[in-house]
């Protein structure tokens, strides 16, 4: 019997991220969906359910930071912005935050980081 | 094995441990050049009042500590809109720079963390779209009587917002920093880019380099 497909939001207010990342996990044989900020994330989420977001720390509207309790789905913060480590310790305290992945960052690495948190079943 | 095969092999191991030395000797030489040519540059920046700098992202970090080493006595409000205060103050630790003359104006840790709006040595903004709040807070450092304000940076306000709204942060900005004796340095973070093009210009035979001559006309 053939798997389940693995679904994927991007949420990121960059097109730019947005379609490279989506293209890229597409191909590796991931459903991808897309938001454009943590409102227009939660939306969508009356709807899909993904297995993972992958959802920029920064972005306008709704602070991320009150994006987040509203969601039950894994999450892994991606970032232009630096932060310190105890900063982000903290962050992964969240249940539900499961890496933060610093931009800019390898296409290839942030694959294989995606197989190995859905691998995991975190 | 035989001796010869040995030898060339020993000869080869010295050759490579050679190599490793030299390269770590050239490392540590160009760092040290570094840290000198911003030694000047920031001599340079101190003689004029406002200042655009444009840095390299290979050399953004390095730039940026021996930029607070070098100013280290004097009173300082760095404006952050790409890291955390607390980010910056590990960096600046971890280099055995001060931060007692340094005082913040965070305008991302409100986004990602519960904080207060203001701590003895920091000011959080909402976010760097705050403009109004930015400028207001950047204003009552102003009338503390700080030395220098660094805003770092530029290149990153654009993540946010388009070319013409900075100018509506910046422009009465710069007029605010003119009233007073305070010198400002805008920070401006050069694409990564700009490290591959010069590591490249390296191998050619022949290659303009437009950088040094803009370089030297950023001083305004």
């Amino acid at each position: 019997m053939k798997a389940k497909m693995k679904t994927i939001m991007i949420v990121d207010d960059e097109e730019d991220i947005r379609t490279t990342v989506k293209t890229v996990l597409e191909k590796n044989g991931y459903e991808v969906i897309t938001a454009i900020n943590g409102d227009d994330c939660l939306m969508k989420l009356k709807k899909e359910n993904p297995d993972l977001i992958l959802m920029d720390i920064m972005m306008p509207g709704t602070p991320v930071k009150e994006i987040i309790p509203k969601i039950k789905q894994k999450v892994a913060y991606l970032s232009v912005v630096r932060i310190s480590e105890a900063e982000k310790e903290n962050l992964l305290k969240s249940k539900n935050i499961v890496d933060f992945i610093q931009k800019p960052f390898d296409i290839d690495e942030l694959v294989k980081k995606v197989k190995r948190i859905l691998a995991k079943g975190l | 094995m035989d001796l010869k095969k040995e030898v060339l092999e020993i000869e080869g191991e010295i050759k490579k441990r050679i190599r490793n030395e030299l390269g770590i000797r050239k490392r540590k030489k160009n760092v040290k050049k570094k840290a000198k040519d911003n030694e000047k540059m920031l001599d340079r920046i101190s003689e004029k009042q406002t200042t655009l700098l444009f840095v390299p992202g290979v050399e953004y970090s390095e730039t940026i500590i021996d930029m607070i080493r070098h100013l280290n006595q004097k009173k300082l409000c760095y404006v952050t809109i790409n890291k955390t205060q607390e980010s910056l103050k590990d960096l600046f630790k971890r280099h055995k720079i001060s931060t007692d003359n340094i005082f913040f104006i965070d305008a991302i840790s409100e986004s990602i963390k519960k904080i207060p709006s203001q701590t003895a040595d920091c000011y959080f903004i909402k976010s760097p779209k705050e403009f109004k709040e930015m400028l207001k807070a950047v204003s009552k450092f102003l009338s503390l009587g700080v030395d220098y304000i660094i805003f770092d940076s530029l290149s990153n306000l654009l993540v946010y917002e388009k070319n013409y709204s900075i100018k509506k942060l910046i422009f009465p900005m710069i007029k605010q920093i003119r009233k007073y004796e305070t010198k400002a340095i805008f920070l401006v973070s050069v694409k990564e880019q700009e490290g591959l093009i010069r590591d490249c210009a390296e191998l050619m035979d022949h290659s303009f380099v437009t950088w040094e001559r803009a370089q030297s006309q950023l001083i305004i």
